[in-house]
């Protein structure tokens, strides 16, 4: 989903299953323009997710990112709006 | 023959005749196993038109090439039967030593026909075949009776069992295996209607595989990936993690689907589950990933403990406003101990508290969130006691019994009650529960997991949708033949490739993905023809009507419609991608280019029996 630019601002970040047990965190805050600098800073904010979770700053195969719980991006450089949640899950949603 | 027997044994109760037939490779390499092969001798052994619980109605136990090899999830069988609850065909899948030990006793499938005078139990060691009677054992639960026959039969023996809840031909009932469950359709009850208590299987006949080394190479190879990511939520939550984001997607059915979020989602969450309660992880046997979690049911050490994944938790819990993870987990443990599908419990249960509240049924106590009610009900329930033997029926029929609107809001598909995707948020999944051959299946298909992507729009389904449900039921329709264990598909760049790699190996056929692309295609149309033969209706491929005229209300989803319209556009480009007829049938064409006609001459048409 393409969104107009904007300047830098603070949006939420999600975390459910594994990434919230990993991250020790259900949810955090960072201040990112697009969805790959979102990811970058949750990188670098939660370590522990590096590797499992995230690589190189994005989600790995096995997990899935949407915007707002509307749509799911695939696009580190899809752009981010004040207020905007990114939900970061398991790929495999079903039991 | 390399990875088969290449023979199935037909049982027959009534007289405790038993009899090998030979399956010739044709059909193997048709159908390969599991839910496959089970899909074919369904159609050569059930008389058409059959009684699920006449005793005609063949029971099927399907085992598969890859069983007893070492590759990862192996360990797995199929029972398949014309189901109690839906009137068409249904496999049901279930796990462990039970399969690796009756590959051993010398067969691919078992064939059990026919109905016992008393209660007996089918031991089969290393071939030889005995009916015993098993009047001690009837009224047991599935744990004490496995437990039991094993302290008699010896440790070598494996076993498959009924639970009450089996005995009483309660609709939903399960065949247990080890505390695990071949779950849906109520195949238990099958087993209850020849009044067969248990099936125990020990044997020494090991199935040689064309490649040993490479078997051994391949099964390194899975194993080191099913350690990786693709697994890791099933590793370190189980399925249970599914709550919390469902409820944030606004996509968890809640108090018989009239809600799609859940307050009390918090308290149930695996993620809670786990700091709170967690005792334990298993797994099956032959297994690397080891999904299971086991939880403490009271929060101290002398409650007991229960295993429970997502589709108990949805069902006992949101789907009946109850957000007490003691009453849930007491519930799940219930169900257990009585051999009933979860899904169908909770779900006929969460039925009945609406028919309760709209003033259907004189229940006073039976209302949502109410959940010492919910317990009494299940017990209930899995001894057709009062209002429970009314709900042992499943939805479908109670609804019909009721009256009024109830039928409206009767949450199934062809009798099957509806899994814990919410399908007016997430309407790919919508239209794989209403053309899934089982009724609302989340195993026969895995359309949400395009709902779940950027392929589709899951809040506006298409007739794009269709292509996206028939590549999720044809992955499940090869997954549930090998047998492979569905959390792997992760794992699986090209998993049809792959599988076909794997299966060559062990049968020494130079089988392709293509070729395996197409078996997937004709397992999942001989499912259909079958349906067909049992009087399936272009109309059962449908949702209730509350799913096509009432809108979500809360969460993310709010204000999503799937009007009947867009519905049925895909249910028609659905057909379209399958082949099938406009209608919803299977052209003759299409019969023969998948090599399926021997089946519609069947019904008794039984091979000889070998020599």
């Amino acid at each position: 989903m393409k969104r107009p630019a904007e300047s830098a601002t603070r949006v939420t970040i999600e975390l459910f299953g594994v990434p919230r047990v990993r991250a020790g965190l259900r949810a955090c805050e960072v201040t990112a323009a697009s969805a790959g600098e979102a990811m970058a800073a949750l990188e670098a904010e939660c370590p522990a997710l590096a590797g499992c979770v995230l690589d190189d700053g994005w989600p790995l195969p096995a997990y899935r990112l949407s915007l707002n719980g509307q749509s799911f991006i695939t696009d580190r450089s899809t752009r981010l709006a004040p207020g905007d949640s990114l939900l970061l899950l398991a790929a495999d949603a079903g039991g | 023959m390399f990875g088969y027997h290449g023979r199935y044994l037909r049982v027959d109760l009534a007289d405790g005749t038993n009899e090998f037939v030979p399956l010739g490779e044709d059909v193997l390499r048709r159908f390969i196993g599991g839910a496959g092969l089970g899909t074919y001798l369904l159609h050569r052994e059930a008389p058409p038109g059959v009684d699920p619980l006449a005793p005609d109605s063949p029971l099927i136990f399907v085992l598969s090439p890859l069983v007893g090899t070492p590759l990862t999830t192996s360990a797995k069988f199929a029972v398949v039967a014309k189901s109690p609850l839906t009137d068409r065909v249904c496999d049901a899948l279930s796990s462990s030593h039970f399969a690796i030990a009756a590959k051993r006793a010398g067969f691919d499938a078992l064939v059990v026909t026919g109905t016992a005078a008393e209660p007996v139990v089918l031991v089969i060691d290393d071939g030889q075949v005995s009916v015993r009677p098993a009047n001690e054992l009837w009224g047991l639960t599935p744990a004490r009776a496995e437990a039991q026959l094993r302290a008699t039969l010896g440790p070598q023996f494996h076993t498959a069992v009924i639970g009450p809840a089996g005995e009483r031909l309660v609709r939903y009932a399960t065949i247990s295996h080890e505390s695990r469950h071949a779950g849906r359709g109520g195949l238990g009850a099958v087993m209850g209607s020849k009044r067969l208590k248990a099936i125990a299987v020990a044997g020494t006949q090991r199935v040689e595989v064309a490649d040993p080394a490479a078997v051994v190479a391949a099964a390194k190879d899975l194993s080191a990936r099913s350690f990786g990511p693709a697994t890791a939520k099933y590793r370190e939550l189980g399925t249970v993690a599914n709550l919390l984001a469902f409820n944030r997607f606004a996509a968890l059915p809640t108090r018989n689907f009239q809600q799609n979020t859940f307050d009390g989602a918090e308290s149930l969450a695996g993620e809670n589950l786990m700091a709170t309660r967690e005792v334990a992880r298993e797994s099956c046997a032959a297994c690397t990933i080891g999904c299971e979690h086991i939880y403490r049911v009271n929060g101290s050490a002398g409650g007991g403990q229960v295993r429970i994944e997502y589709e108990s938790l949805f069902a006992l819990g949101p789907l009946c406003g109850v957000s007490d993870p003691n009453v849930v987990l007491t519930a799940a443990r219930a169900c257990d101990d009585l051999g009933l599908d979860t899904i169908s419990t909770g779900a006929t249960i969460a039925f009945a508290m609406e028919c309760a509240e709209r003033g259907l049924l004189a229940a006073p106590r039976l209302r949502f969130g109410a959940g010492d009610t919910l317990l009494e009900l299940i017990d209930r329930i899995g001894r057709r006691n009062g209002l429970g033997d009314l709900l042992a029926e499943g939805t479908r029929r109670a609804a019909a019994e009721i009256g009024g609107d109830a039928p409206s809001f009767a949450p199934h598909v062809k009798g099957l009650e509806i899994p814990g995707y919410e399908p007016r948020a997430l309407q790919t999944m919508a239209l794989g529960f209403a053309v899934g051959s089982r009724g609302a299946d989340h195993n026969r298909s895995g359309a949400y997991e395009a709902d779940f992507s950027e392929r589709a729009n899951r809040l506006e389904g298409s007739a794009a949708s269709a292509r996206l449900a028939v590549e999720t039921e044809d992955r499940a329709a090869l997954l549930d033949s090998l047998i492979l264990c569905k959390f792997l598909r992760g794992v699986f760049g090209d998993l049809f490739a792959e599988s076909a790699e794997l299966l060559s190996r062990v049968t020494g056929w130079a089988v392709t993905g293509d070729e395996l692309r197409e078996t997937a295609r004709r397992i999942v149309t001989a499912k259909k023809l079958f349906n067909v033969r049992e009087g399936w209706t272009r109309g059962e491929d449908t949702l209730p009507r509350r799913f096509l005229t009432e809108s979500l209300t809360s969460g993310v989803a709010s204000g999503a419609t799937l009007p009947l319209e867009r519905l049925n556009a895909m249910i028609v480009a659905y057909y379209s991608a399958r082949g099938w007829n406009a209608d919803g049938t299977v052209p003759d064409r299409l019969v023969a280019a998948l090599s399926l006609e021997d089946l519609q001459e069947s019904g008794l048409a039984r091979v000889p029996s070998c020599p």
